[in-house]
């Protein structure tokens, strides 16, 4: 068996390799960035897999794709097969580094932990400045998985004008259920003192903010995945845009809280969004949406 | 108070510092030509307007260096918010001389940087994508790599400069692991000369790459000095348009840091057609020294067959008639709107391109209003500071230019809506002649001649309320011709 086939099998995705070394030749089109966060006051590295152009001006739409608890920016590349699967797709895919524990949330008690702010106020223009992106709500999306299925609900939540879609894997979708859990107090507080901020950042209880949105919601979960608790929260969740006739996909699949039901489930997703953002491409004239490239 | 203002102080500072740092992304990619992971650095100028396409300096580092010199050990990252072009700074390898080399798979370096980079730069950023918006520069081994790249890929490059560029790698045989990528010069003597800018020197023939190299007289010990000189002959042999300056200096980043501005200049100005989001003094400030870089080019190889005069100042100059001077070659380098230099623009700034590169027999300075405008609006400068500044300009030519007859003239007097500077401008010429004197300068007192008895400028002598009516610069033409005549 191959070192990488091995990861990919049987190494949860929760767990943090920092060790792990890859291939070189595996991150051929993906660039590693690394740039100077004014918002979190410190150096960050996001990856970026541009797809070759087809033509000089041509502009992509844009997937980003959020990390779990333990990882970074690497973790997607280089415990999924993402890489290969972008390669029949035209999507940008941007991997930002959202901290082991950063939970997408601007912390009141961390300066350097604003990774909502980081994401949206710093990382996307930032992006849209100088990569050839179509720089519209409609050729923008968000996924995630775990921790960084929270991030791609709650940013999708909270700025339904940025992203025309939006998905998560075993998310991590009511954080109130796990309020002793994975350093979430450390950005919010304890949850007793704190409970109005967890509400806040949690997307069960944002939920409502979809409403009267367009925007396309999916999240899948794997029926053994109990230790987290993931499949409770996503089961709740899907209650919870039901009773608020939010229309979205739930899946409850086969599987556990692993890279293994990332790699099932990658390319689901993938279509998922390309469907709704290859509309961007072939409807909208180019070069209005990002005339700098 | 002063904690309150340290405080301040200290804000300030950091937002500075963080505005600066956004702009540089450090990239990791996968070369597919030296089937490796490379790293490279990216410059953007800041507030990029969202139609806004960029020219693109490729900066290269030289042996023993690595991508991050130029950014970790000068200024550039602040002196490039003064222009509007993405810098790259590649990473040629710690000798990899930007050759591709016939030993070694993962060293070919000229096909990374011309070919790869280039192509991805232009796919991934918003660039102009041309060879007119695209320069190269380096040092040492890099300004070797600028320019033999520019040699071999005119197609690619429209402007290519060197400071203490290693020019003649056919000199060094044995020195910076060259053999390394080459094999030995004795057995390999075709693969030194393909790669050395010395022997490629005759590409540049109708290539239209604009050209500039310096290094500092002090660099003995690497040979770089040798190299230049000997490149600088070779391009006069085969009348290839060149700047080539000598300065005093070893090699040493004090040298580069010193004189990466007139490079930036340089290769703002080589692709000024293809910066159109300039500001619009900065873009006939960087066209009227794409005049300049041309002119002074030219010169390398055709001198002027009549004695050669430089008028250096702002519009009075810029506007003044070559034909009012037939029996001289007439170098114009006034600049609208231009200062003595006070601050980052000016006078004071431009001397290399303005005024050294072609070492003229007369100049004539005539400057000082702009400044004195600024003052009035503005309170800043000082009279005192501006007659500073000018005493600077005269002593680093006196030092630099011994043998060109240098005069002074005075700032014409003003009327109408320029009135308000009559006062300052008479005391502003007091002082001015005091240094004159001091310096043992001839001046040509055009004041005296134009200023009516109320203080201000004759009526006829004066289009707008300052600047020369025609008759005005016939009279001062005739001074000119005077003075020159009696020194």
């Amino acid at each position: 068996m191959s070192l990488k086939r091995f990861f990919k099998i049987n190494i949860p995705f929760f767990v943090l390799f920092s060790s792990i070394v890859i291939l070189f030749g595996e991150e051929n089109d993906v660039l590693v960035v690394t740039h100077f966060s004014k918002v979190l006051g410190k150096e960050k590295t996001f990856r970026i897999y541009i797809p070759d152009k087809q033509k000089p001006n041509e502009l992509f739409p844009i997937l980003y794709v959020l990390h779990g608890a333990y990882c970074d920016s690497s973790a997607w590349i280089e415990q999924t097969k993402i890489e290969e699967l972008a390669e029949d797709y035209r999507m940008i895919l941007v991997f930002p580094d959202g901290e082991q524990f950063g939970w997408y949330v601007d912390s009141p008690y961390e300066k350097d932990s604003q990774y909502e702010a980081y994401i949206i106020k710093e990382l996307i223009p930032l992006i849209d400045n100088k990569f050839p992106t179509i720089a519209k709500r409609e050729g923008r999306s968000i996924m995630g998985a775990s921790m960084g299925g929270h991030g791609a609900i709650t940013l999708a939540e909270k700025h339904p004008d940025l992203f025309c879609s939006v998905s998560s894997f075993f998310g991590i979708l009511k954080l109130t259920n796990h309020p002793d859990k994975w350093n979430i107090s450390e950005k919010l507080g304890t949850y007793e003192e704190n409970r109005k901020l967890w509400e806040e950042n949690s997307a069960y209880e944002q939920a409502e903010k979809f409403k009267g949105k367009d925007i396309k919601i999916f999240f899948d979960c794997g029926k053994d995945d109990t230790e987290t608790g993931a499949i409770f929260d996503n089961r709740a969740f899907d209650q919870r845009l039901t009773e608020l006739s939010i229309p979205h996909i739930w899946k409850e699949k086969e599987g556990g809280h692993n890279a293994e039901f990332l790699n099932q489930n990658l390319k689901e997703h993938l279509d998922f969004h390309w469907n709704i953002m290859k509309r961007a491409r072939n409807n909208i004239k180019l070069e209005t949406l990002n005339p700098k490239h | 108070m002063k904690r309150i203002f340290s405080l301040i102080l200290l804000i300030l500072i950091s937002i500075t510092i963080f505005a600066k740092q956004n702009d540089i992304l450090t990239i990791t990619h996968f070369s597919t030509t030296l089937n490796q992971e490379k790293t490279f650095r990216i410059y953007f100028p800041p507030d990029a307007k969202a139609d806004e396409k960029f020219p693109v300096l490729f900066v290269l580092h030289g042996a023993y260096g690595g991508y991050k010199d130029w950014i970790d050990r000068t200024n550039v990252e602040d002196l490039a918010d003064n222009y509007r072009m993405i810098l790259v700074f590649p990473d040629g390898g710690e000798f990899g001389w930007y050759v591709d080399s016939p030993i070694e798979k993962d060293s070919q370096y000229e096909t990374y940087v011309a070919k790869e980079l280039v192509t991805k730069i232009d796919s991934l950023f918003p660039t102009v994508a041309s060879r007119e918006g695209r320069g190269i520069m380096g040092l040492s081994m890099g300004g070797h790599g600028a320019l033999l790249l520019s040699a071999k890929h005119p197609d690619v490059f429209g402007s290519a400069s060197a400071l203490s560029g290693i020019l003649k790698i056919t000199e060094h045989p044995d020195k910076w692991h060259i053999a390394e990528r080459l094999g030995s010069m004795n057995e390999n003597q075709k693969v030194w000369e393909d790669n050395s800018v010395w022997e490629q020197a005759e590409r540049f023939k109708d290539a239209n790459v604009k050209i500039l190299f310096d290094c500092g007289v002090d660099d003995t010990q690497t040979g770089a000095i040798n190299d230049s000189r000997k490149f600088h002959e070779r391009l006069v042999e085969f009348k290839i348009p060149h700047i080539w300056r000598e300065m005093a200096g070893t090699h040493s980043w004090d040298y580069w840091q010193t004189h990466l501005e007139e490079h930036l200049n340089f290769h703002q100005s080589a692709m000024i057609k293809m910066t159109p989001n300039l500001d619009k003094w900065k873009q006939l400030y960087f066209e009227r020294l794409l005049i300049f870089f041309d002119e002074n080019s030219q010169i390398s190889f055709t001198k002027p067959d009549k004695p050669t005069i430089c008028l250096l100042g702002s519009s009075s100059m810029q506007g003044f008639p070559s034909d009012l001077l037939p029996e001289y070659y007439v170098y114009n380098r006034g600049i609208n709107s231009d200062t003595l230099g006070i601050g980052t623009k000016g006078i004071s700034h431009r001397l290399e391109e303005s005024v050294f590169d072609m070492r003229p027999d007369f100049i004539f300075i005539l400057n000082g209003t702009n400044d004195l405008g600024d003052h009035h609006r503005t309170g800043e400068p000082s009279i005192a500071r501006m007659i500073e500044e000018y005493e600077k300009i005269i002593l680093k030519i006196q030092e630099r230019l011994p043998e060109t007859k240098l005069f002074i003239v005075t700032c014409q007097p003003v009327r109408d809506k320029y009135a308000h500077l009559a006062t300052p401008t008479h005391s502003f010429n007091m002082q001015l002649k005091s240094i004159a004197e001091k310096n043992k300068i001839p001046v040509i007192d055009i004041y005296s001649k134009l200023v009516g008895e109320d203080s201000l400028i004759k009526p006829e002598y004066t289009t707008d309320g300052l600047h020369l009516s025609p008759a005005a610069q016939k009279i001062l033409a005739e001074m000119m011709l005077k003075t020159m005549k009696e020194k």
